[in-house]
């Protein structure tokens, strides 16, 4: 089954009337339960009322009673809720009424001079709080009743019924009567059916006007969502790549954090699509001028050939172009792998050992005009924390920086010691230096210093290093030569504890 | 035709000079803004080729300062960037057209040719004087539809002369045209030139004449 997509609107209007038809559902309940209790007692009462006035009128001295109990059986057949059903047996001989209501089992003809064989019925809430006796206010009433009015529950014309009943001895009779009223049970279930119908029908209305108003609210109250929506769109199809989300005096307070928190991302992508596009735009400018002068070159040494001297300057200067686009290649790459954002596992390892190999191996391949020494204070390791091939490329990395500015016959010193703060390393050489004002901008990718003199490079070689020494918590710092002219760059590694 | 290249790459200068001079150029090579605003009005050059990203003052200054200062030398910029920015702004501060590196030396030359045409008022690439034609674009030249075999001296001299037709050119502007700084030139070598020309002009072609004490004209008929 495909499912809908989650709505707000429908989230939020489930939640309220999913308890809210409990609710509803719960009261009709209760609100039925009560009704039908009172329809109950009001049967009863009814029943019991009706019982006593025929019970009286046959108590009646017969010359009253020929013509009371037909009036009060008139008068009980036209209630708002008509008795209809009754009999009178004397004896064990109907006198009146219906002969299907028959007293039950346990009724004596003769009597056998039980009183109130079964309890009289009594109401509880009786308001007026009068005195009754066996249901009665006359005591006089009730001297000659031998069951005082009482309910059953038994069947008529095979229907279920509530059946009252009083047995009493008729004035001037020595013999009994039993007087029963009938009420057929389902006459008042249909009454109750009718009105828990009526309640479900305005508990159902309710819901129906609820959810209606809710969903008008919601989408009322969503509607700040939709002008958001709205700016966002347009700012999809609007060329600028700058994006910020307008809140006003009629932005809710809820939605107030959200603009604010989509507009300080937007801005971060922005800079960091800023930065890319100026480190695009920058290595595409450093391969620019190398692919040119291969392009021209190739040019030259076709028109005038290899032998001539054009020619012979092409044929060097083609592969020195071809040199410079190798190293920026590389160092592109270097650059990209140290901002590797992947977490490295750092470890202690003994830096003097690096270092002393990175050294050995550049001094074997630096010229011979260059005097490339190192020295270690202290014996044994130096441990620092960070990552052994990190930390070779590092300072490889710095002194061939060194290397390539130093003057032929200079100097590049790789001076390693124990420092308070943590080892140091501190590679020293006597070329041009970086000016103090530069020192800051060197940092940045493709930062070249002006001037003429300068041996080629990208400008990459330093960021890279920085890059390399944070992805190991080192710090990098450039300061003067130590002998007074050139660089000394000095990266301090954390302690391995 | 007589070029200034400013381009601070030595490497890259130095191909394209060797280029530009094979497709018949006098190139002189400057690798610096400050020389750039010195010497761009010193010479008669045809065109300037002006590299945007110079180690000293930037290319679009150079090119502002010389425009500002009357030079209406056709200028084409060269730019390693490929932001659109860059060639509007070098457009609209005076630049003629622009090249983005890495270029094709032989759309330079074209394009550089074409600027020289369209300062010269010349659209048609062919000059032409009686039976003499000369294509600018192949640098061929041919006599009555038949190739004169010319020297890139020789060819120098009489382009430049070709392209004023019945006007007395002096001699030193004629050398300014045709030589760079770096020609060790001798004052009698263009006679040469102009000696070797007409001889193999002759018979039908147009005459070079020597007019004492200024310089030298070609006959327009």
């Amino acid at each position: 089954m495909r499912r809908l997509p989650p709505s707000l609107r429908f989230r939020l209007t489930a939640a309220v009337l999913l308890p809210l038809t409990a609710l509803v559902l719960f009261f009709g309940i209760i609100t039925t339960l009560v009704a039908r209790n009172n329809e109950a007692d009001t049967v009863d009462r009814v029943l019991i009322g009706s019982v006593r006035t025929l019970s009286l009128a046959y108590n009646s001295p017969a010359s009253d009673r020929e013509r009371l109990v037909p009036l009060a059986v008139h008068l009980l057949k036209r209630r708002a809720r008509p008795v209809v059903h009754y009999s009178v047996w004397r004896g064990d001989r109907l006198i009146a009424g219906d002969a299907a209501l028959r007293p039950p089992a346990d009724y004596s003809p003769v009597g056998d001079g039980t009183i109130d064989r079964h309890p009289p019925t009594t109401f509880t809430n009786a308001y007026r709080r009068n005195e009754l006796v066996r249901g009665y206010l006359d005591p006089a009433d009730a001297r000659e009743v031998t069951q005082a009015a009482y309910l059953r529950d038994g069947t008529l014309h095979g229907k279920p019924a509530r059946i009252a009943m009083e047995i009493r001895r008729a004035h001037g009779d020595d013999r009994l009567i039993a007087i029963q009223i009938a009420d057929y049970v389902d006459d008042r279930l249909a009454h109750e059916r009718a009105f828990l119908h009526q309640v479900l029908m305005i508990g159902l209305t309710a819901l129906v006007v609820t959810g209606l108003l809710f969903w008008l609210a919601i989408r009322w109250g969503l509607r700040p969502l939709a002008t958001l929506t709205g700016q966002v769109e347009a700012a999809r199809r609007a060329a600028s790549p700058s994006v910020r989300l307008d809140a006003d005096e009629a932005t809710p307070t809820e939605i107030r954090p959200f603009v604010a928190a989509f507009n300080g991302l937007m801005a971060r992508l922005e800079r960091a699509s800023e930065s890319l596009r100026q480190f695009t735009s920058n290595a595409s400018h450093q391969m620019r001028t190398p692919l040119a002068v291969a392009r021209v070159q190739l040019d030259v040494l076709e028109r005038y050939g290899p032998q001539s001297r054009q020619g012979q300057a092409a044929l060097t200067d083609i592969p020195h172009a071809l040199d410079t686009l190798e190293q920026l290649l590389r160092q592109l790459i270097a650059l990209a792998r140290s901002e590797d954002q992947g977490t490295i596992s750092v470890q202690p390892f003994d830096l003097a050992d690096i270092a002393a190999g990175v050294t050995g191996e550049r001094a074997a391949q630096a010229s011979a005009d260059r005097v490339i020494s190192y020295e270690k204070e202290g014996e044994g390791p130096v441990m620092a924390m960070g990552q052994p091939t990190l930390a070779a490329e590092l300072i490889g990395n710095l002194l061939d920086n060194a290397i390539r500015y130093s003057r032929p016959g200079g100097m590049v010193s790789v001076r390693l010691t124990n420092g308070a703060d943590g080892p140091l390393i501190e590679i020293d050489d006597d070329g041009p230096g970086i000016p103090e004002q530069e020192r800051e901008k060197v940092w940045d990718r493709f930062y070249r210093i002006r001037g003429r003199g300068q041996p080629p490079g990208t400008g990459l070689g330093l960021p890279i290093a920085r890059a390399l020494a944070q992805r190991m918590g080192a710090e990098i710092e450039l300061a003067d030569g130590r002998t007074g002219r050139g660089l000394c760059v000095t990266v301090r590694f954390l302690r391995a504890d | 035709m007589r070029v200034l290249l400013v381009e601070d790459d030595e490497r890259l200068s130095r191909g394209m000079a060797a280029s530009l001079e094979a497709a018949g150029f006098a190139v002189d090579c400057l690798a610096n803004g400050e020389d750039a605003l010195q010497l761009a009005d010193r010479e008669p050059y045809s065109a300037i080729v002006l590299d945007l990203g110079l180690p000293d003052i930037d290319g679009l200054d150079v090119l502002g300062a010389l425009r500002a200062r009357g030079v209406a030398t056709p200028i084409l910029i060269l730019t390693a960037r490929d932001m659109i920015d860059d060639r509007v702004t070098g457009l609209d501060r005076g630049a003629d057209d622009y090249m983005a590196k890495p270029f094709s030396p032989r759309e330079l030359e074209s394009r550089l040719r074409a600027l020289v045409r369209r300062s010269q008022g010349t659209a048609d690439p062919v000059l032409r004087i009686g039976a003499l034609s000369f294509d600018r674009s192949s640098r061929t030249v041919s006599l009555e539809g038949r190739i004169v075999d010319l020297r890139r001296r020789e060819l120098a001299v009489l382009e430049t002369l070709m392209g004023r037709p019945g006007k007395v050119i002096p001699k030193e502007r004629l050398a300014a045209e045709v030589f760079n700084f770096e020609d060790a030139v001798t004052p009698n070598a263009l006679e040469v030139y102009v000696g070797r020309l007409r001889r193999k002009l002759q018979p039908s072609g147009p005459a070079i004449r020597t007019v004492r004490g200024l310089g030298y004209m070609i006959e327009t008929d």
